[in-house]
């Protein structure tokens, strides 16, 4: 799809709103396009020790700037560590802790099985022992063990973050407590307040509940009128909320070890929902389709149909044709599903009044006068107009449907447009796959032909919409030079 | 002439405003709207249907030909000779009727069929001219209520008895009456009413058996499975309701069902062993399939294409068997209660003489004693015939009947049981056995909800006749327009504001107003006649305002018809009640005064009933969860399960709190 450079530029700014979705397609795995390593450099906020890498990698591969190369995987590395320095101070305290671990004092952390999770509460304890009472450096400790949540396997636990809050000065003369709203104004200390409230972004962001213990630890450090209690108080206010909204509810390591098929079923149970929906994954015939999926890539079909869309399938006119569409992207919190839609047009109301053929001019004119059927000679019951009763047990209220209190008197309105008309059809059905071709979504057809027999009978059109965000550049928003006069081509716009 | 017809419009409706300024000119109602008198005079002169009781009643009146007299058997004689037939009847079923072999064996050996037979049972509603014993309703269901003895035999003898009368005398024709009616009465054919399939419950018109008339054209060729076909495995007469493809008007090709009467030696009926049922065993409930079975044309019963309507005559007097049945069932119970309660002796005292035991058996006596005098209200009003030979239509009230039939079973047999204590626990026979009895016949004779809408919506839709020019004039337009239309209304409508002269009196028991029936009420039952007349004030009121707020859409508020319903059956019962009561005052029967606490007891205690129930559905929404009651139950409808979490499930520790602490810590000063 082509945009005009006006939308470009929108698209760019809605791009910088989205940053933590846009990040699961430039993930550890990223697709270099036209300029290559420029380009690479960057989508990821990366050390110089990645760059000087990725400059070797690329020369040796010797990129072609027209063809698309797609670049090997890169060991985990933790981007936000900007100074080496930072690294060898945790390295200095794991290393410290895992020397430590035996010891007497690990009964405090019985309850904690995992050794990673141990390991951190070992390291913030011995960080504590050596910064003493001052607790001197606190912040810059705070911020580099904040980016390493996820290697500790801490992310979803509170007690982690509650635990990362002790490391802030205690006590009564910190100058850090806000207790009263006029104090609020100073802005001395700031740094503090600032990293306690990105601290409680994080937990939010990694989906930590929060406790009353959270809410009294800020109250007691930074004191009521502080913007971190207030954002403490604040998700402790929304998480029941949203999680009560919320009907699948699944922790930060769960979705983590997802496979793409199983990603693929709760995205289409987001897409499609209804408790029947008959889930079914069909192959793919590998001797049409030529096309090649990397690996970690859906490489069947996962087809999802509940029993009203089969109904109203069965009842779909042959004559009408049936759509795919796609490929269209649903976010799933950072993971992306590819799907396919399966619809056609919307039925037209009113049915064709010219072809109906007036056989006997005095037909009407007979059950006017004789209140039979010209053909029977049988009454005509007078209530439905017909020679046959409606089989309804129900007995019906005969009066007019404006005769109620609740609805409104009808006026003639002149219709300037016909915005009124249904732009969309009736879905049959929904599947997700990573292949692009018609030749393998016609493993859909032909899995689905099973039980809609109906389907057999009807044409299949496919039709390829992309999804704009399909169309969208790979790169990291954020780190785009808006002031360079080339930075839309830079960012893989077309 | 420059003056428009617009002009002349507005002379005509300053004139109906009253406007002063025009009082002396006299303008006749014809010669500015010369139609409607046209179509009056003509309403006039066809007279309109009688409605059924429980259809006037929602429009405010008491028919008082319903009311007065308590329907009774004809003569004295016909009574004494009921009374023996009775007698014999259950002497034979209390000597030869064992229903402990018949629910172990689940057959009714041919002895006792045999003997059926010969006391006339296969014959009680067939015409005398045809051999039979010519029963009329009240008869046949105070019969019912003896042979409800045992269930499973009432069963299979009602069933015999629907297509014996209700089918063929009603809707057959000669021939198939001389045919069939004969062998109806001697027994040698049995027959049942095969309607029930496994798609369709209480919806008849959804069954899937088919029917297409053969290439020659004499025969009907019937597929098809039937499901609770009672008494399937002996019957050899059928009446069968399939599809048949019908053209309509405009030649239109519709399915429409049709009732057949197959014989079981047609060829390629074939039945299924009887169900394993909870309750009826005897009864030989089981499948009917239908292979490609030849029905000759002269069997269709009816008409091709009006099955429907036979179908639901059939249900009615399915419907309305119920209530004798549990009449006699409970008559039983309350006599067997009492004196077991009176043998057993508990703290220094007998059972029968505590006071909340006594309760429960007064509760039990009330419940059978106004559905006894629901059940033979009706079956009276069902003998009568209007004048063009039409039997009434008592549809709305069978259905009455048996809703209340079941919601009384579920709560006298509660009580019944916990009387007997646990010997009721104590093996299937009979306690348990009552109960699986009920339940099977109670759904088998269909749904409560559904009747609930069918009684509600028969109730409303007479009502919304009636009532549709008062609700007209609150829709008028402005405010001056609806003021008057409301007036013009009123004036036609309420009794206050015509002339005495020209107006027949409003019927009522005659305590409020002018009336000619007043004569009949006893003194002493003024008081309960004087609060029917205010609930039915009420009731009236209700449903012109639920009419006035949702008007055609009232069809789809299933919560606000079933509720009517509920009050519907109350009043009904009600006027049941106090016209039995009536009578035995007036003639002084047995134990009256005893009748009359009953009577007393039951209007006080539904007067309140339902006056909540009102409250309910009014405008006020204070009263009601309606509302509340629609969202949740949505909810889990959808979710499929229960949705609440568990009640020690805990996300917060409040006890951490630190106002929840302060809380805590004050109290313990206050405290200490």
């Amino acid at each position: 799809m082509q945009l005009p450079k006006a939308c470009e530029a929108v698209c760019c700014k809605f791009f910088r709103l989205l940053q933590p979705l846009c990040k699961p397609i430039v993930g550890n795995k990223v697709l270099v396009q036209h300029n290559g390593a420029q380009v690479f450099k960057r989508s990821i906020n990366t050390t110089q020790v990645t760059w000087q890498r990725l400059q070797k990698e690329s020369t040796e591969n010797e990129i072609d700037d027209e063809s698309e190369i797609v670049a090997k995987d890169l060991e985990p590395i933790d981007s936000s560590l900007d100074i080496e320095e930072d690294a060898s101070l945790l390295e200095h305290y794991i290393n410290k802790a895992k020397h430590d671990l035996g010891s007497f004092e690990d009964i405090e952390y019985m309850d904690v099985f995992d050794p990673n999770k141990k390991l951190y509460y070992k390291m913030v304890d011995l960080w504590l022992k050596e910064a003493g009472e001052t607790r001197r450096g606190h912040r810059e400790f705070i911020v580099t063990v904040m980016h390493a949540m996820s290697r500790f396997n801490v992310e979803s636990d509170i007690s982690a973050y509650t635990k990362l809050l002790d490391c802030f000065p205690q006590g009564e003369h910190t100058g850090l407590k806000r207790d009263h709203w006029f104090l609020a104004a100073f802005k001395d200390k700031i740094a503090d307040h600032l990293l306690g409230d990105k601290l409680i972004r994080l937990i939010a962001e990694n989906g930590a509940i929060p406790n009353e213990e959270l809410h009294n630890k800020t109250t007691d450090l930074f004191g009521k009128f502080s913007p971190t209690t207030f954002a403490a108080r604040s998700i402790l206010f929304w998480y029941g909320r949203l999680v009560s909204f919320n009907k699948y509810p699944m922790s930060v390591s769960d979705f983590k070890q997802l496979s793409p098929i199983e990603v693929a079923f709760y995205g289409l149970r987001q897409i499609n929902p209804g408790l029947d929906g008959n889930y079914q994954c069909f192959p793919v015939d590998k001797t049409k389709c030529t096309e090649i999926l990397d690996a970690g890539k859906i490489d069947s079909i996962i087809s999802v149909q509940t029993p009203e869309q089969q109904t109203l399938l069965a009842k779909h006119d042959p004559m009408v044709p049936i759509f795919i569409e796609g490929p269209n992207l649903c976010y799933f919190r950072e993971k992306t599903v590819q799907y396919y839609v399966m619809r056609t047009d919307p039925r037209n109301k009113e049915p064709d009044t010219a072809s109906k053929s007036h056989i006997l001019a005095t037909k009407d004119w007979w059950t006017d006068f004789y209140k039979t059927d010209w053909k029977t000679d049988k009454k005509i019951q007078k209530d439905s107009g017909k020679l046959y009763s409606s089989e309804w047990l129900f007995p019906t209220i005969h009066l007019d449907k404006n005769l109620s209190s609740k609805s409104e008197i009808e006026r003639d309105i002149c219709q300037i447009e016909k915005d009124t008309e249904a732009v969309e059809g009736p879905v049959y059905a929904i599947a997700c796959t990573d292949y692009n071709s018609p030749a393998a979504l016609q493993g859909w057809i032909k899995g689905l032909v099973q039980t809609n027999k109906k389907l057999a009978l009807c044409s299949v059109v496919f039709r390829e919409e992309k999804s704009f965000m399909l169309n969208a550049p790979t790169t990291d928003p954020t780190e785009i030079d808006i002031h360079d006069p080339n930075f839309l081509e830079d960012a893989g716009f077309q | 002439m420059t003056t428009s017809i617009s002009t002349c419009r507005l002379l005509a409706r300053r004139l109906r405003n009253g406007n002063p300024r025009f009082k002396g000119i006299c303008v006749r109602k014809h010669d500015y709207h010369p139609f409607t008198s046209i179509a009056v005079r003509t309403i006039a002169t066809t007279k309109p249907r009688n409605e059924s009781f429980a259809r006037q009643h929602a429009t405010g009146k008491i028919d008082m030909s319903w009311v007065f007299p308590y329907p009774t058997v004809g003569s004295e004689e016909g009574l004494n000779e009921l009374n023996d037939y009775c007698k014999e009847v259950k002497q034979y079923l209390l000597d030869n009727v064992n229903s402990k072999i018949l629910d172990h064996t689940g057959i009714i050996s041919d002895e006792i069929m045999q003997g059926l037979k010969d006391l006339g049972l296969f014959a009680l509603k067939v015409p005398k001219t045809f051999g039979g014993k010519g029963l009329s309703n009240l008869e046949y269901y105070r019969l019912l209520e003896t042979l409800s003895l045992d269930s499973s035999i009432v069963e299979v003898i009602h069933a015999h008895q629907v297509p014996g009368l209700q089918g063929l005398m009603q809707f057959g024709n000669g021939d198939q009456q001389h045919k069939y009616l004969r062998q109806l009465a001697s027994g040698k054919l049995i027959a049942t009413v095969a309607l029930e399939e496994k798609a369709s419950g209480s919806d008849i018109a959804a069954i899937s058996c088919k029917a297409h008339l053969s290439e020659d054209g004499k025969h009907w060729i019937l597929n098809g499975e039937k499901e609770w076909v009672v008494n399937g495995g002996r019957a050899n007469l059928f009446t069968v309701f399939a599809k048949t493809e019908v053209v309509d008007l405009n030649d239109q090709v519709v399915e429409k069902t049709t009732a057949f009467l197959v014989e079981k030696s047609f060829g390629g009926v074939s039945t299924d062993d009887a169900a394993n049922t909870c309750g009826l065993k005897a009864a030989n409930i089981c499948t009917v399939k239908f292979e490609d079975t030849p029905v000759p044309v002269q069997n269709v019963l009816g008409e091709v294409g009006f099955g429907f309507e036979i179908a639901v005559s059939f249900i009615n007097s399915k419907r309305l068997s119920m209530g004798p049945m549990m009449a006699g069932q409970l008559h039983r119970a309350i006599n067997d209660v009492t004196e077991i309660t009176s043998q057993r002796e508990r703290f220094g005292m007998k059972v029968s003489d505590c006071e909340l035991a006594q309760e429960k058996i007064f509760n039990m006596t009330l419940d059978t004693y106004m559905l006894e005098s629901m059940v033979y209200m009706t079956a009276g009003q069902m003998d009568k015939v209007d004048q063009d030979g039409n039997p009434e239509d008592c549809s709305i009230e069978a259905a009455i009947v048996k809703v209340f039939s079941s919601k009384i079973g579920w709560s006298s047999f509660a009580e019944y049981f916990q009387l007997v204590g646990l010997d009721s626990c104590d093996g299937g026979f009979p306690y348990q056995r009552l109960l699986q009895d009920f339940q099977v016949s109670s759904i088998l004779k269909g749904s409560d909800e559904v009747l609930k809408m069918y009684i509600g919506l028969g109730c409303l839709q007479h009502a919304a006749k009636v009532m549709e020019d008062r609700i007209r004039a609150a829709k008028a337009g402005g405010f001056r327009e609806k003021w008057t239309a409301m007036w013009d209304v009123s004036r036609i409508q309420i009794r206050i504001l015509q002339n005495k002269a020209t107006v027949i009196p409003h019927p009522s028991f005659g305590l409020k107003g002018e009336s000619q029936t007043k004569t009949w009420l006893d003194k002493r039952l003024n008081n309960m006649g004087r609060m029917i007349e205010s609930l039915t004030d009420s009731y009236a009121k209700r449903v012109f305002e639920v009419l006035r707020e949702h008007g055609k859409g009232l069809e789809n508020e299933q919560v606000i018809v079933g509720r009517l319903a509920e009050v519907a059956i109350n009043l009904y019962g009600l006027t049941c009640v106090l016209a039995r009561c009536n009578k035995s005052q007036i003639l002084a029967l047995r134990n009256a005064d005893h009748e009359m606490l009953l009577a007393f007891a039951i209007t006080k205690r539904l007067y309140k009933e339902t006056h909540m129930i009102l409250d309910l559905i009014g405008p006020l929404k204070i009263h009601g969860h309606a509302d509340a009651q629609k969202k949740a139950g949505r909810e889990v409808a959808t979710e499929r399960r229960y949705l609440p979490s568990h009640p020690l499930e805990v996300a917060h520790r409040h006890e951490e709190h630190p106002k929840y602490l302060e809380q805590k810590n004050k109290i313990l000063e206050l405290t200490n």
